[in-house]
């Protein structure tokens, strides 16, 4: 344990919004992303989040705001997307590349690659080295990513859905990777993903992203501890079903569920009357919040 | 920070393939061109001396699809490992200056080598041979330039599509057709094939300068494609 812990955000985007020929894909997203902690970048299909991670990196130029690295703007300079490695889902520029020839550019161009590391996680997922990566599967070609982005040693590593493709076997394998490696050689990681349950345990903060704006960043606990099932007497519980603290109900024989989203004040008095306080999952309160704020925004719309 | 020797190392690894391959095939075709022309002299219809002067359009087309791909692959490829825009374009003029004149070298070889070949043959060369430093001077110019025109056309190509890029092919054609219809362009062609003056290089030296500049305020606000 450090005696003393940097707290400072190594990354921020402050009031950062992107549009592509009049699409607007990120609108005034602003987060401080916390050093030496694993990120979880939490949204639906289309929500924005790989928009995001290439803003982060530097790849793609903002429409407004501003892209911070230890206080800096990301975009050309040099200590700074030098010490970002972004893994995206696919790498077009690699489909004529041998895999072999990927990893000898990996440890010519990052200052800090770990070829030893990097041997050792090519032994793990059997890559061929001889293959081409537009000739592997898909999910061998997620593997080659998470080699270069585990082996970089870089300061911030971005994960954009780093295990499509992957069987359950290499996802856990991966996620075991990740957290040995994290914790002998903390960095700051953003990881992406739709298989929000699995990698729930990663995360130290949430940042949740809908239709392109951040709506939530949180330590994962903290985001966790403000959604509660409440189970009971559908006749103690429909009183509740309007309020606006409910993102779902269902009913069944007289029981009735919902997700509370939101402090509980009379949580003891809950108890007393018999209704069962449970945490919600991540993959679910997830579902939930994305649904709710679908409903609102589609209630906007029709108003 | 990354070594200047890594980055060029890296670079060497990118194009070696590619650039062996060419030389061999290259090579490979002019010796058969000089074993046919001298054993078997009426099938092919030309000059021995003229086995040569085909490998400068050739090596320009190389240039050209050299420049495209620097544009279109190379970029995206060091992007992705975390070099910002003016790195890449550093290493872009660094690599071009350096890739032109080896080849503009190699090609000067093969045509002083060959020459040499075909005197040991006992056949007459029909023209003289240029200096061997002049010839590699009036390559490495003209190849640079167009290295450069070609980045900049893959650079709008990878930045603004297919109909930009169509675009300037276009532009290039047009500009080709109305430069070949002076009638001063003949008479600056033959001269500078005729090395009468090496100055006449200001001209390729002047296009690569407005290629570079136009090449680099392109590449300094293009995106990486997202998908």
């Amino acid at each position: 344990m450090r005696d003393t812990i940097d707290t400072t955000p190594l990354l921020e985007c402050r009031h950062v919004s992107k549009q592509f020929s009049g699409t607007i894909a990120v609108k005034e997203a602003t987060a401080s992303f916390e050093r030496d902690a694993i990120h979880g970048l939490l949204g639906a299909n289309g929500a924005g989040k790989t928009t995001l991670l290439h803003l982060l990196s530097g790849q793609i130029f903002q429409t407004q705001g501003d892209i911070l690295y230890e206080g800096y703007p990301v975009h050309e300079n040099p200590q700074a997307v030098a010490n970002i490695c972004f893994v995206k889902s696919e790498e077009r520029s690699w489909m004529d590349y041998k895999v072999k020839h990927l990893m000898n550019f990996c440890s010519l161009l990052y200052p800090h690659w770990d070829e030893e590391f990097a041997n050792e996680l090519l032994r793990t997922f059997r890559l061929p080295l001889g293959r081409r990566y537009k000739n592997l599967s898909r999910g061998m070609q997620s593997l080659v990513g998470i080699v270069r982005g585990l082996a970089s040693r870089c300061q911030v590593t971005l994960f954009d859905e780093p295990t499509l493709g992957l069987d359950a076997d290499m996802r856990e394998t991966f996620y075991d990777l990740l957290i040995r490696d994290f914790s002998e050689n903390p960095r700051t990681i953003i990881l992406s993903t739709h298989l929000i349950d699995e990698s729930a345990k990663l995360f130290q903060y949430i940042t949740l992203i809908e239709q392109g704006t951040i709506t939530t960043h949180l330590e994962t606990e903290q985001f966790m501890e403000q959604a509660h099932y409440l189970q009971g007497n559908s006749s103690l519980l429909e009183r509740l079903s309007e309020d606006p603290h409910v993102l779902h109900q269902e009913s069944l024989a007289g029981t009735t569920r919902l997700v509370w989203w939101g402090d509980l004040d009379n949580r003891e008095q809950l108890i007393h009357q018999g209704i069962d306080i449970q945490p919600v999952p991540l993959q679910k309160l997830f579902v939930y919040l994305t649904r709710k704020r679908l409903k609102s925004s589609q209630s906007e719309d029709v108003i | 920070m990354r070594s200047f020797r890594k980055q060029m190392k890296f670079h060497w690894i990118d194009f070696r393939k590619a650039i062996y391959i060419f030389w061999l095939v290259l090579i490979l075709v002019n010796s058969t061109q000089i074993v046919i022309q001298h054993f078997w002299p009426g099938i092919i219809d030309s000059p021995i001396d003229q086995v040569f002067a085909a490998n400068y359009s050739v090596i320009a087309i190389f240039t050209l699809v050299a420049g495209l791909i620097t544009a279109t692959q190379t970029f995206p490829l060091m992007m992705s490992f975390g070099f910002t825009r003016k790195q890449f374009f550093i290493n872009v003029q660094i690599i071009s200056v350096i890739y032109c004149a080896g080849m503009a070298l190699m090609q000067s070889i093969v045509v002083h080598a060959g020459s040499a070949i075909i005197h040991l043959f006992d056949s007459q060369l029909q023209s003289s041979l240029i200096p061997f430093f002049t010839l590699w001077y009036m390559q490495f110019w003209i190849y640079l330039a167009i290295s450069f025109l070609f980045f900049v056309m893959g650079i709008v190509f990878y930045r603004f599509g297919t109909l930009a890029g169509i675009f300037v092919i276009a532009v290039y054609i047009m500009l080709l057709y109305w430069i070949t219809e002076k009638p001063s362009f003949d008479s600056y062609f033959n001269s500078i094939t005729a090395n009468t003056s090496p100055t006449l290089i200001l001209i390729p030296l002047i296009i690569t300068i407005i290629a570079a500049s136009i090449g680099w305020l392109l590449c300094r606000r293009a995106a990486i494609r997202t998908h």
